[in-house]
């Protein structure tokens, strides 16, 4: 297991490298591997965060850009933060032109390069479960959201259904790899994928490690027989100056 | 990267401000460049537009 879940500053390279490998065809693996799902959850996760036309968003782990771009749809502006140079040169091409400024920054979700208490929103898909240290990247996000800010995750969960799980399970051991792997060229890439998502946090943990690092108000919504969930929670707290519309106090 | 920007750029390690040195601009947006921490002396490139602020640990891994 050392090799495909690694453990760190460690993962930290790994996962990027891995990202850098597949990036040129991270999409279209995106597109077959969900059967055409992934735009329309990313979708939904944006209606639930409901990003106001003067609002600042946030994408951590925007990767390619898909997310930012479905943001830039209703928000006032949007920062495109990835930590995988390769991912975030292919979104800023996809970004440019979008109906409002989309800026892609470098950066490493457990150390973001913002100021305290920079943003309206923040929304992230597809990556909380590959950070080093969740806790800590909840933190960050915390720190960079204004009093009264939101937080929108998009996330595969672990099934709670046996039923489902019995379906789920071979399709991301066996069938995610060897498609992901003919599509990329990169088998390894995927059964990290495949790994990382058969380990990771059911619906209720996630919503706990929310809770634990101070959100409010912390719900998830269920997506696609509940192997994917949209959290949400907001920073407790006024705004301590409005701006723009600012009406999510 | 957009000039504005820098409103809300801050050094990954410290969370302090920085400073903004400007190589190649084109239509309004900075191309080549570079941020620069006092407080950490640490400086973080901006490439093809895009501001490189991973931490100097993850910048070349």
């Amino acid at each position: 297991m050392q090799e495909i879940q690694p453990a760190g500053t460690e993962k930290a390279r790994t996962v990027s490298s891995m990202f850098g490998r597949i990036a040129s065809q991270y999409d279209r693996g995106n597109r077959v591997l969900s059967l055409g799902r992934d735009q329309a959850w990313r979708r939904i996760a944006v209606r639930l965060l409901n990003p106001a036309p003067a609002e600042r968003v946030l994408d951590i782990g925007a990767g390619t850009g898909d997310l930012s771009l479905a943001l830039a749809k209703t928000a006032g502006s949007v920062v495109a933060l990835d930590f995988s140079l390769p991912m975030l040169e292919i979104g800023a091409a996809k970004v440019f032109g979008a109906r409002i400024p989309v800026s892609c920054v470098a950066g490493d979700a457990l150390r973001l390069p913002f100021p305290n208490e920079s943003f309206d929103a923040v929304a992230t898909a597809f990556t909380v479960r590959n950070l080093a240290g969740m806790e800590r990247g909840f933190a960050e996000i915390f720190r960079v959201l204004r009093p009264g800010g939101r937080l929108a995750i998009l996330e595969f969960t672990r099934p709670g259904s046996r039923l489902v799980s019995a379906v789920y399970k071979p399709y991301l051991s066996l069938v995610l790899p060897r498609i992901g792997g003919r599509l990329t060229g990169d088998g390894p890439a995927y059964r990290y994928l495949a790994a990382s998502i058969n380990s990771f946090t059911t619906p209720k943990e996630m919503g706990a490690l929310l809770t634990g690092a101070g959100f409010d108000g912390v719900r998830w919504r269920l997506l696609n027989w509940g192997t994917v969930a949209v959290h949400l929670g907001t920073r407790p707290g006024a705004p301590a100056r409005q701006r723009g519309a600012g009406i999510h106090a | 990267m957009r000039r504005d920007l820098m409103d809300i750029l801050a050094c990954p390690m410290c969370k302090g401000p920085l400073t903004l040195t400007v190589q190649r601009e084109k239509d309004n947006d900075i191309m080549e460049g570079a941020l620069h921490c006092a407080a950490c002396k640490e400086t973080y490139p901006i490439k093809d537009g895009i501001p490189n602020l991973l931490p100097p640990d993850l910048r070349n891994g």
